[in-house]
């Protein structure tokens, strides 16, 4: 399907989507009264009142009286947290049209920022994860409480540093290389050293992480090519030993290899993927690959 | 101020003086981008420690030492907390000037699509709050006080036709009310203020400097009696750039001082590429081009200055700097600092605080060097213009050539 293909068919999608919903909960003079009376009835069943919120939350945002009922649905605690998360979705989806959802858009921040600390798990996480995408400055406040004191944990310590990790502005810096030095859930190690990749501080850790053999692999990736990026020419340095390291992990080499190639640094050694090439030693196909994959890129003309 | 390191203390200081507003100065200290409070912080916190700071302001009293913070904010502020505290903040001024107010009129501008509601509550304020606001609302507040003119009407007019839908009913409602307050002063003040107009309109582009009170080219700045309020808040070292500072340009090339400022006037600006405040680092390096554009580089070198020289290597710097329109050359580069960046930072007094490896807070900076490398003139946290940078360069030259012809 070519392109102008595709926006047709897009469009007449669209359309046929807009007809169905009109003529399912909001016609062309705004929303049914009825299906709002359902979602608004706590008493109601959960799946009709559900199925409710799925009708009236196509164009939605188009209709004041929809958004605040949602929005009133979302910041009741005593309400079916199963229909507040309805809610919630129907929101979220709202809320991408940023100009038409802009006379919304502080009552539903404030509501979120309610919802943070919900008894209701899914609730107070997806809304965590929606204020930290904006980098709200009280969502970061409990997460980082959370971190550094399990006890006050709204989310698994893994979801908060990945909601953390939106804001590259946020005081998560120590706390992360703390993980990374303590922390023996390897999974939260590696997400912690991702996250620091952009943290000149951690250099010096990088470098002893990619050098240690001992460690995990994806951990000496993930310093491989942070290092890369922050200090390109030590990273030039201690890439190309692992490269020709023939006792190295394969994958870590590949890995050394394609950031040589690519990244940052200095000029590499035009030969050296040839050099690995040329060891006698069995080599993995993501080695092999990268290796050649060096070889076009450093060839005369692609530079 | 040095004593004050965590916000326990901030909390008992702004308490303090709260009781005894005649303490309220030891306020201003703790909104300086290098207080130790702020060292360590992410920039939400800090924004938040400094917001609780300014909006205790409106109730002791807004000294004209805060009065350059609220305007900075006002001006090229991003963070709504932090522009709803310096709005807030100007309550505790007896009047609100047409400049003032114009800025008031411009931080409108620039919260439109950002706007979140905020609370000042306590300083580490959770939700739902009692008494919620947004930067918007605080705004128009603001300016439904002010005696600002038919030209703040017409202004905010405007705004309505521009961003009405966009706008909370709350945000409309306020915006009506001070529409119709501003036409009613108007009105009574149309008689006694025949200029009102153009001074008003003057005042959204108006650029403030300080200078070094010892140069000779810093007379011209500061002899205008009708520049706004602005503070000498900085100690710049006299003379030439120290020894020790050694950089690192755009392409990779190391250069010292002595290789790179003396014989000619230098615009010095600093900044950093993950600065998130279009107004301000994106602006300021987008604004050197234009300068760069405007003199020749015989007449003054152009330089920024990163804040940041553990993350802004030369390919970043170039690609920064060329996505901006500046055009590099011998005199016209980005600059790391390779050694001594802790020794330009103090010779600078700059306005830069750190959580961490990363910035948390800067002010706008440009410094005019002349021949010897020592500042002439600054331009510290308002926006400069850079037509303002060449006649204060031009009459630098004027002032050297003679000595030295």
């Amino acid at each position: 399907m070519d392109v102008d293909e595709y926006d047709r068919t897009y469009a007449v999608a669209v359309e046929e989507a807009e007809t169905a919903h009109l003529a399912q909960g909001l016609g062309a003079d705004g929303p049914d009264e009825e299906l709002l009376g359902t979602v608004a009835a706590t008493s109601g069943e959960t799946d009709t009142r559900v199925a409710a919120i799925d009708q009236i939350r196509f164009n939605a945002v188009a209709y004041p009286a929809v958004i605040e009922l949602l929005l009133t649905v979302l910041g009741d605690t005593g309400d079916d947290p199963v229909v507040r998360r309805a809610a919630l979705g129907a929101l979220a989806e709202s809320s991408f049209r940023v100009v038409d959802f802009g006379p919304h858009a502080t009552d539903y921040r404030a509501i979120l920022r309610s919802v943070a600390t919900d008894a209701d798990l899914t609730l107070r996480e997806r809304a965590l994860e929606f204020l930290a995408l904006a980098k709200d400055e009280y969502a970061q406040r409990l997460l980082l409480d959370g971190l550094r004191d399990p006890k006050k944990a709204l989310v698994a310590a893994r979801r908060a540093l990945q909601m953390v990790g939106h804001d590259l502005h946020a005081e998560h810096y120590d706390l992360l290389r703390d993980i990374v030095a303590s922390s023996e859930h390897q999974g939260i190690r590696n997400d912690a050293l991702r996250l620091l990749a952009a943290d000149g501080d951690s250099k010096d850790l990088f470098a002893r992480i990619v050098q240690d053999a001992s460690q995990d692999t994806e951990a000496r990736s993930t310093s491989a090519i942070a290092l890369s990026s922050l200090a390109p020419e030590e990273f030039a340095s201690i890439a190309q030993d692992i490269v020709l390291d023939e006792d190295d992990d394969d994958d870590l080499r590949a890995t050394c290899l394609t950031t040589l190639a690519h990244g940052p640094g200095p000029s590499a050694e035009p030969d050296l993927a040839a050099r690995v090439l040329d060891t006698p030693t069995a080599k993995s196909a993501e080695l092999t690959r990268a290796a050649h994959q060096y070889t076009r890129t450093m060839a005369p003309g692609n530079g | 101020m040095d004593e004050i390191q965590t916000e326990d203390q901030v909390a008992g200081l702004v308490a303090e003086v709260r009781a005894g507003p005649a303490r309220r100065d030891a306020l201003v200290e703790l909104l300086r981008e290098d207080a130790p409070v702020h060292a360590g912080c992410g920039t939400n916190t800090t924004a938040r420690i400094r917001a609780w700071v300014l909006a205790a302001f409106a109730d002791v009293g807004l000294p004209d030492e805060a009065l350059p913070y609220v305007l900075e904010e006002l001006e090229s502020g991003r963070e709504p907390v932090l522009v709803a505290a310096a709005a807030t903040a100007l309550r505790g001024r007896a009047s609100i000037d047409a400049r003032t107010a114009g800025l008031l009129a411009r931080a409108l501008s620039n919260m439109v699509d950002i706007d979140e509601p905020v609370t000042f509550e306590s300083l580490r304020p959770s939700w739902p709050a009692q008494r919620p606001t947004t930067a918007l609302l605080e705004i128009l507040a603001c300016l439904r006080d002010a005696d600002a003119g038919p030209a703040m009407r017409a202004e905010l007019e405007q705004f309505r036709r521009d961003h009405g839908a966009q706008l909370s009913q709350q945000v409309r409602e306020r915006l009506d009310e001070t529409i119709a307050t501003v036409s009613q002063a108007s009105r009574s003040n149309a008689a006694s203020s025949p200029n009102q107009h153009g001074e008003f309109a003057e005042s959204t582009q108006r650029v403030r400097r300080i200078s070094t009170a010892s140069s000779p080219a810093a007379a011209p700045c500061c002899g205008s009696g009708d520049r706004p309020v602005q503070q000498q808040d900085r100690d710049v070292h006299a003379g030439p750039l120290p020894d020790g500072v050694e950089f690192e340009d755009q392409d990779g090339t190391r250069l010292t001082c002595a290789d790179f400022f003396p014989g000619r006037p230098t615009a010095l600006a600093f900044f950093y590429t993950r600065c998130a405040n279009p107004n301000k680092c994106s602006l300021t390096v987008t604004k050197l081009a234009e300068l760069r554009r405007s003199i020749d580089e015989d007449t003054l070198r152009v330089a920024a200055v990163t804040y940041d020289p553990g993350f802004d290597l030369p390919d970043r710097l170039r690609r920064y700097g060329s996505d901006r329109g500046l055009r590099f050359g011998p005199s016209t580069r980005m600059l790391r600092a390779v050694a001594g960046h802790d020794t330009l930072r103090d010779h600078f007094a700059l306005r830069v605080g750190y959580g961490g490896s990363v910035v948390n807070r800067h002010a706008i900076e440009l410094f005019l060097l002349d021949h010897r490398g020592s500042v002439a003139s600054a331009w510290s946290r308002a926006q400069w213009d850079p037509a303002d940078v060449v006649e204060q360069a031009r009459r630098l030259e004027q002032l050297v050539l003679p000595a030295e012809g």
